[in-house]
């Protein structure tokens, strides 16, 4: 779905956000892109569906290098984007009226609209909403929202840009829920974060760090293994693998599976 | 600096999206360095307790002192005045980007303190003090606020309502948006004035990990109602009580019940991942000695 | 009456189910240029009643209820005194009723005062009739749409339009965010009601620049969001919203049009 060779983008300063970066996301993968604060992730993201043009390198969208797209708006409907802040990205003033925006703007007919709005709220779960003014939603529920909008336009891959980091563990979750439901459909989700315990549904995760791949692609159970990196990069890691690291098991991602590992331990120690 | 509730009540004032959750009948008294969290899902009142603590948004009925300032007085006209408030309480809000407005950071420090009638020579000594307290280079002072990176202007937030060394501090979701690292060095900073001063502490926060490693007694709110007020390690042990209110165990309690749960003889008081994990090592030598045996 | 949760109504949109309130918005708006318009016109006590009947008759058809239509007057209340003592007192005629120097109290000044209240208490409180039947959305639809001819003299319409909405969308986010610094900044003794002026300026200035670099941090998230959900501008966009124009929305238009052509005959 999406190919980065050797991306690098400069700031107008000369400051580099990305520093060469290759990548591969194959369509239908679900992808977490991980890396602190200031490690060029958002950056990335934003050049998947070319809302930023690379200073070298060549990005490819299905195939296509980016400067192919004569027409945006034809890049626009393949990929979708949610970003960090709800408030800032919902236009319309009722939930039907936000999800309709990139339709209106594709000029498509109004009964293929309403359509696919229902479709896209009944994806997220908000049908039955389609009046409600947005502000009267909670965080989670904004979030999805946002999805919708950007589901509407049946894209072929959804970036989530710190989609979850302004949300309470209640909102996380819903559009955690989200997306694995998108996942199973065939969506190509590349997820951007800075918290590892989103990452336990995806397919692959990469570690981003100062403008670079730090950690290549891979399942999140190899990637939660390899602690010392992670910690070298500033990726946290979740409490339940901190404790395991404690108690000398290493990539270990919940309760049960610690208690299990530590009872074999206990068992081979004696033996 | 004690602070009393009793029998506070604050229905739905504001309209739109000024509305404030209500609060019921809410008694409590909190004494001077005491560290305690508030916690509660998205709507259960807790900012509205923080900013009626505050005196940010009035009370219906019921009584709110600090030490020996009303903040319910019967005539409206006796409120308290802003300065009165704030030589008694600082709250920081989840954003730094809702109070930094100055030009330079010394500025920004300098705001609260000013409004306090404070000479300028206090102000920089107060201000130099700070900044050692809080590890941030004196270089910062001349930079613009907006300059800053997120961490720093969190810092930056913090600073300028510690600098007025309020007695009784609320935050409000301080915690949110930082990484692992800057939330830690943020924590630890608070700590370190919090000794200090011997101030008192209210967070409000989701992150029951977090606070389980710093409070000393743990506030839950339900429904504009308070739920539960007790030490934080007694607290956890209301496991169906907090399921109820939607507030999960701190991980370390979790974990030493599952262990427990698979047979292992060991305390379940935990509050933080060390304690859990020497818990679970003392009862691994220990099953170790049965298997063994 | 309580605004919804989470929600704020902007004007006066009295959300109730009405024949008016089903008329095309761009048939009300054209209605109550001709009402008012008719109003003005209108010189003769004999007159005023009728357009008071027509004015109740129409507002019970809105299913407004009286006081909601002449609350809207009450915030006028000064302005309508002050302009008819105006009136009443330095309008020249021949028979005087009451004189003190300058002061002269005459017929034709009481009945011109009286004329001039009618038609102002007339214009505020039916234009109600607009107002209280249509959202802010909708106005602003039916605002493009009949500006929309002057799009060729190179006005942009449809720009104007995606302002109103997007302000109408943010009003209540800015509102709650400007709530919350004024909040912070009172924590840290900020105070615009006491103190010197220069300590006052400073807390509103402290108010004011958090509130201004917030809401411009939020128009650049916001045209970020709006480009990467492929807008381009009005051309080619299609709006969910339609206005549609049924042959009600052409009589009641036509009714309203006879109505205020006669109201502009009785002048003379």
């Amino acid at each position: 779905m999406f190919r980065l060779e050797n991306l690098v983008y400069e700031y107008a300063d000369g400051r580099r956000a990305l520093d060469g970066v290759s990548l591969q996301v194959p369509k239908g993968q679900w992808l977490a892109v991980l890396g602190a604060n200031g490690s060029g992730k958002s950056t990335l993201a934003r050049h998947l569906n070319g809302l930023l043009q690379p200073t070298a390198g060549r990005v490819l969208v299905a195939g296509r290098p980016l400067e192919e797209y004569t027409d945006i708006q034809q890049l626009r409907r393949l990929v979708g984007i949610v970003f960090q802040n709800p408030d800032n990205q919902i236009v319309g003033n009722s939930v039907e009226e936000d999800v309709a925006f990139g339709l209106e703007n594709l000029g498509l007919p109004r009964p293929e609209m309403r359509r696919r709005i229902g479709e896209a709220l009944q994806m997220v779960g908000l049908a039955g909403r389609e009046k409600v003014d947005p502000a009267a939603l909670s965080g989670g529920q904004k979030q999805r929202l946002a999805i919708a909008g950007a589901l509407a336009m049946q894209p072929q891959a959804l970036l989530l840009d710190e989609a979850t980091s302004m949300l309470d563990p209640v909102g996380v979750a819903e559009v955690l829920e989200v997306l694995r439901r998108l996942h199973q459909q065939g969506l190509t989700i590349v997820m951007i974060t800075h918290n590892m315990s989103e990452v336990l549904f995806c397919d692959q995760a990469v570690v981003l760090a100062e403008g670079r791949v730090q950690l290549p692609p891979q399942p999140p159970m190899e990637l939660f293994a390899r602690t010392a990196e992670l910690a070298r990069w500033h990726i946290e890691l979740p409490p339940v693998t901190q404790l395991g690291l404690l108690l000398g098991v290493e990539g270990c991602l919940s309760l049960p599976q610690l208690v299990e590992a530590m009872k074999s331990k206990t068992a081979t120690v004696q033996r | 600096m004690t602070l009393r509730l009793q029998n506070v009540c604050c229905r739905y004032g504001g309209e739109g999206p000024l509305e404030v959750t209500a609060v019921e009948n809410i008694s409590l008294e909190i004494s001077r360095g005491e560290l305690v969290g508030l916690v509660g899902h998205t709507g259960s009142g807790k900012s509205t307790l923080a900013q009626l603590i505050c005196g940010l948004i009035a009370a219906d009925s019921g009584d709110i002192w600090l030490e020996d300032l009303c903040l319910t007085p019967l005539k409206k006209r006796q409120r308290p005045k802003a300065i009165d408030l704030a030589q008694r309480v600082g709250m920081v809000f989840q954003y730094p980007e809702h109070q930094l407005f100055a030009e330079t950071v010394a500025q920004e420090l300098a705001y609260g303190p000013e409004n306090l009638g404070w000479t300028p020579e206090e102000i920089s000594e107060a201000t130099q003090r700070l900044l050692e307290r809080l590890g941030l280079p004196p270089e910062l002072l001349t930079v613009s606020p907006y300059q800053l990176s997120g961490g720093e202007k969190r810092k930056v937030a913090l600073a300028s309502v510690l600098i007025m060394q309020p007695p009784l501090l609320v935050l409000d979701e301080p915690f949110v948006g930082l990484d692992a690292v800057a939330r830690q060095e943020f924590l630890q900073l608070l700590l370190g004035w919090q000794k200090e001063n011997n101030s008192t502490i209210i967070c409000i926060s989701h992150d029951i990990d977090l606070l389980a490693s710093f409070c000393q007694r743990l506030l839950v709110l339900n429904r504009g109602r308070l739920k539960l007020d007790a030490p934080i390690r007694q607290a956890f042990n209301e496991v169906e009580l907090l399921e109820q209110c939607g507030v999960r165990l701190p991980t370390a309690r979790q974990a030493t019940l599952a262990f427990q749960a698979a047979g292992w003889q060991l305390p379940t008081e935990a509050l933080t991942l060390a304690e859990a994990a020497e818990a679970i090592k003392a009862a691994q030598t220990k099953a170790g000695e049965q298997i063994g045996g | 009456m309580a605004a919804k949760k989470g929600g704020i109504r902007f004007g006066s949109y009295y959300p109730v189910d009405s024949f008016v309130h089903r008329l095309d918005p761009r048939a009300k708006i054209l209605a109550m240029l001709a009402f008012m318009v008719g109003i003005f016109m209108v010189n003769k006590f004999s007159v005023f009643a009728v357009v008071y009947l027509a004015g109740f008759v129409m507002l019970k058809t809105a299913r407004i209820p009286l006081s909601k239509a002449l609350r809207s007057v009450r915030g006028l209340v000064i302005l309508l005194l002050f302009t008819s003592l105006i009136n009443m007192f330095f309008t020249p005629g021949e028979q005087v009723l009451w004189e003190a120097g300058l002061l002269r109290l005459t017929v034709e000044g009481l009945e011109r005062s009286g004329l001039m209240l009618l038609r102002l208490v007339a214009l505020v409180s039916f234009s109600g009739l607009l107002t209280f039947t249509t959202t802010p959305i909708e106005l602003s639809d039916a605002l493009e749409s009949l500006l929309s001819p002057l799009r060729r003299f190179g006005v942009p319409v449809h720009e104007f339009a995606m302002m109103m909405t997007i302000a109408l969308r943010f009003i209540p986010v800015l509102l709650e965010e400007a709530d919350k610094i004024v909040k912070a900044q009172r924590s840290r003794g900020g105070d615009f009601r006491s103190g010197s002026l220069r300590r006052r300026l400073n807390s509103i200035i402290a108010v004011v620049v958090p509130l201004l670099y917030n809401a411009l941090k939020r128009a650049d998230d916001l045209a970020i969001a709006m480009e990467a959900r492929a807008y381009v501008g009005g051309e080619g966009r299609v709006s969910l919203r339609e206005l549609r124009w049924r042959a009600m929305d052409t009589l009641a238009l036509v009714v309203m049009l006879i109505f205020a052509v006669c109201l502009c005959v009785s002048h003379f």
